[in-house]
């Protein structure tokens, strides 16, 4: 993230590595709200109880994932590295826009995958685009906070994942409940 | 914890009561999808702060 913000500031455009940083957090929110008001357009486009039965399926095995799977399906990589070369707006839109949307690089955890799935259930695309938004200001907002206070959590992925699935067990659960009432 | 918490079996004794605390919850609570996307979404940014 700091490489990506610095790589970001450019003279006379974006000299500060605080606009650089507001360039990511925005490209991110609105990849995330695009994703999510697409979502949840699909969702309202389906009868309501063919919606909620094809989110129960969904949320049913990601359950079973996060039940046998310590790591979730995801694409095993981060952002692409030549992106970092523009050394301009791009670099910073680029990363911001990729992780944004959250499931085009490493996820890491099951948790996620309850974003797109709830943005999908709603059906409401304003709610869709607001929710998943919520996730892009957590994820990159919160990267880029992490990095102006260049705080590094040693072995965090280890004791994060392990909570963070238990959580997911949990929260499916919850999600289930809310669901079947729908069919 | 990290390598026992990879163990299958594991995950499974754990995450299993947990998921059917989550169905009680969710029942009891009256859980609506929006309020799990939001809950989601927050606790899933601040977790993924720590990927490599």
């Amino acid at each position: 993230m700091i490489i990506m913000i610095t790589r970001a500031r450019v003279s006379g455009c974006f000299g500060s590595p605080v606009v650089a940083g507001a360039v990511l957090v925005l490209c991110a929110i609105g990849a995330a709200a695009l994703t999510g008001a697409l979502l949840s357009l699909l969702g309202a486009a389906l009868e309501p109880g063919m919606r909620a039965l094809l989110a129960l399926v969904a949320a049913s095995a990601v359950a079973a994932g996060a039940v046998t799977r310590p790591v979730p399906w995801q694409l095993d990589r981060e952002t692409d590295t030549d992106w970092l070369s523009y050394e301009d707006w791009r670099t910073a839109a680029f990363n911001g826009f990729a992780l944004g949307l959250g499931f085009t690089t490493r996820i890491g955890f099951w948790l996620f995958y309850l974003v797109p799935l709830t943005a999908f259930a709603v059906a409401d695309p304003i709610l869709g685009a607001a929710g998943y938004a919520a996730f892009a200001v957590s994820r990159v907002g919160g990267s880029a906070l992490l990095a102006a206070a260049d705080i590094w959590i040693d072995g965090g992925i280890v004791r994060a994942r392990v909570v963070a699935d238990l959580i997911a067990g949990l929260a499916l659960g919850a999600l289930l409940t809310a669901l079947v009432p729908l069919l | 914890m990290g390598g026992l918490a990879s163990k299958p079996l594991f995950r499974m004794a754990l995450a299993m009561p947990l998921a059917g605390l989550g169905v009680l919850a969710g029942h009891q609570a009256g859980v609506r999808p929006w309020a799990l996307l939001v809950t989601a979404a927050l606790i899933v940014g601040l977790a993924q702060q720590t990927l490599p």
